[in-house]
């Protein structure tokens, strides 16, 4: 076994050249100028890049590593923005062996959006799947393809990094998802893959798209520390779902900023505000809690994410998703 | 009556010559033709160096006999065609029926020589891909059956590269999502873009899957009772599967041969056929939002809401629940 966890630092660009340097980095094979295969000391499966149209690449990452790993991903020179999916599950709830009563959750979002100059570091979980869809797309383009629903003089300043930093969290949508499946399924050395891929990074840029002309835009310039102080906040809530709000004044001591500043700049990451935000989450955990088949009763449900009254959850429940708990909940068998 | 000589090809410069023909002009990526002609909209993409796109959305007002006469031999013709009415190819003067439910997929080299009648009233929703020869190559060449034969497939002395097939069911409802794509949305080019890659890659996946032949081997009355049989299918899409004996009985068949035919000719099973438009339709209705899971699926007659969940989640990879909730 490893003792220590191999580090490496790389940085992305629209054109293909980055991913020879990583590859050399990890003494990876690099076939057809595209596809980046692991040694297998390191791990198995690898990475594709391919530029789809001038100004849009995709880069998908199929790996699992057999050691401790590092990247740190290093601002890039040219500057465009960078989408993310992570097709894992997004709420992963496990019974402990044993203790009835005792499950823990952890939730996270598999979709960000973000800056390539901003830089970022992935640990990924030592032997376990991970896969991934980035998309490299440039400010010109993106630009051109905001529509008119909103003035231009808004979309200018939206895009103005001395102003703004188009920066944001959220789920995968379902029409996204449902394509990223059908991705998953296939093999990188499918005669079709490179076709199959590009068609899907094109279809999936439009779901994109689709999603920041619905942004209300706040204009706000961020720093690294503010986005590490909302990150390191959201974080904390999904970690902790069962429990009640913990309360803005918390959360904006825990973010080291002002309540009215973290007011600000939480919705504008989360395209939410921090209770909804909460409330949100706590409620798609418990859709899965009730479709989980691990509880005797709707009320059971209710109790582990904190609501003492069936009634006001399945109130909130209805409001949040439409329909009644009882019109999904799975009885546990047991 | 009209007829119009014209061509094609990977750049773009016979846009204007073929809009002038049909009494028409060129206005960005539209073709802008006359009412008199047909109604709707012909609409030109460049996917890539190696790939252009046509789309014709239109109505014939008239009948139009096209002579497709390419100055440019060094592409392919894709054609996806969802004409509903009579529209012919003349090739050689056999003539073949082309449309929704004929061969609505051609593949053709540009040296051929094709004629293409639409009668009047007719319905037209056709995809055209022009495809450079080294990409088609390219890409081709990457599976099995042809890397042999590669070089005499396109070798104009040898052979003249033509194929009529029909569509597999994943290609028809990759149009589908496209035609309720807004056209004068700038987001429409990417979404074509992403339509044509997906065709491509579809449309290898089907050769891939083609056992032997490169040519057709199949009777034209088979060829006439599977499209019925799938028509009876779609007709009655809402009902339980009506089972293969009865199917084959319609198709006045064997249930063996039914079941084989079916197979050869769309890829898939009767009952993975019937079933995968059943929930791409229970699908679509999900997602607008109106109905419950448990009336969508009592009007597609499923068992009950979790057995329709259960295939739901076999097919797309999501619980429909799931599904709406992140919309």
């Amino acid at each position: 076994m490893y003792e220590n966890t191999l580090h490496i630092r790389h940085s992305y660009a629209l054109s293909p050249d980055w991913h020879q340097v990583l590859a050399d980095a990890l003494g990876a094979k690099l076939i057809n100028d595209q596809q980046l295969v692991l040694p297998e000391n390191i791990g198995k499966g690898g990475s594709f890049f391919l530029e789809v149209m001038p100004g849009f690449s995709l880069l998908l990452l199929d790996v699992t590593f057999h050691i401790p790993i590092s990247f740190t991903q290093q601002a890039s020179k040219d500057h465009f923005y960078l989408a993310y999916y992570d097709l894992n599950d997004e709420i992963n709830s496990h019974t402990v062996a044993g203790t009835a009563h005792q499950i823990g959750y952890q939730s996270k979002l598999g979709m960000g959006f973000t800056d390539s100059r901003i830089e970022s570091i992935l640990t990924p979980t030592v032997n376990e799947r991970y896969y991934s869809l980035r998309l490299f797309i440039s400010k010109q383009l993106l630009m051109s393809l905001m529509g008119n629903n909103k003035p231009q003089e808004v979309i200018e300043t939206l895009f103005d990094d001395t102003q703004n930093t188009l920066f944001f969290y959220s789920h995968i949508d379902s029409s996204t998802r449902l394509l990223l499946r059908k991705l998953k399924e296939r093999s990188f050395d499918e005669p079709s893959f490179e076709l199959f891929a590009k068609g899907t990074a094109l279809k999936i840029l439009t779901y994109l798209v689709r999603r920041i002309r619905n942004i209300e835009p706040i204009i706000e310039k961020l720093s690294p520390a503010d986005t590490a102080g909302i990150l390191r906040t959201s974080q904390y809530l999904l970690d902790n779902l069962l429990l009640d709000f913990p309360g803005v004044a918390m959360l904006a001591t825990m973010a080291g900023m002002s309540e009215s500043k973290f007011r600000k700049l939480f919705s504008k990451l989360m395209k939410s505000s921090p209770n909804s935000f909460f409330l949100q989450e706590k409620l798609l955990l418990a859709q899965n809690l009730l479709q989980s088949g691990n509880f005797n009763s709707i009320r059971d449900v209710a109790l582990e994410v904190g609501y003492s009254k069936p009634g006001y959850f399945a109130e909130a429940y209805k409001k949040a998703f439409g329909t009644l708990p009882q019109d999904i909940f799975i009885k546990s068998i047991i | 009556m009209k007829e119009v000589t014209h061509e094609y090809g990977v750049d773009v410069f016979w846009k204007e010559h073929l809009a002038k023909e049909l009494g028409g002009f060129v206005e960005g990526s539209y073709l802008k033709i006359p009412e008199e002609v047909h109604s709707g909209t012909r609409y030109v993409l460049e996917v890539s160096p190696f790939a252009t796109v046509l789309i014709i959305d239109a109505t014939y007002n008239q009948q139009v006999t096209y002579h497709q006469r390419n100055s440019k031999q060094d592409f392919i013709g894709v054609y996806f065609n969802l004409t509903e009415g009579d529209a012919f190819h003349v090739l050689d003067k056999v003539s073949k029926p082309v449309g929704r439910w004929n061969y609505n997929l051609a593949i053709m080299d540009s040296g051929l020589d094709a004629d293409y009648i639409v009668m009047e009233g007719s319905e037209t929703y056709m995809i055209s891909i022009f495809i450079a020869k080294t990409a088609f190559k390219k890409h081709l060449g990457k599976l099995p059956q042809f890397k042999a034969v590669l070089d005499a497939v396109f070798d104009a002395d040898q052979n003249t590269f033509i194929r009529y097939e029909r569509m597999t069911n994943e290609a028809w409802w990759l149009i589908d999502e496209l035609r309720k794509i807004d056209m004068d949305d700038p987001l429409y080019d990417v979404f074509l873009k992403g339509t044509v890659y997906a065709l491509m890659a579809d449309y290898m996946d089907q050769v891939a899957g083609q056992e032997e032949e490169l040519i057709e081997k199949v009777l034209k009355e088979d060829l006439t009772a599977i499209i019925n049989s799938q028509l009876v299918l779609l007709d009655q899409i809402t009902n339980p599967f009506p089972g293969i004996a009865a199917l084959a009985a319609d198709a006045c068949m064997s249930e063996t041969r039914y079941k084989t035919l079916f197979k050869k000719l769309t890829g898939l099973s009767p009952n993975v056929f019937f079933l995968n438009n059943k929930l791409l339709l229970a699908k679509q209705m999900l997602e607008h939002g109106e109905q419950t899971i448990g009336q969508i699926a009592a009007q597609y007659s499923f068992a009950n809401a979790s057995h329709f969940a259960e295939l739901f989640k076999n097919a797309f990879g999501v619980a429909p629940k799931e599904h709406i909730s992140y919309l």
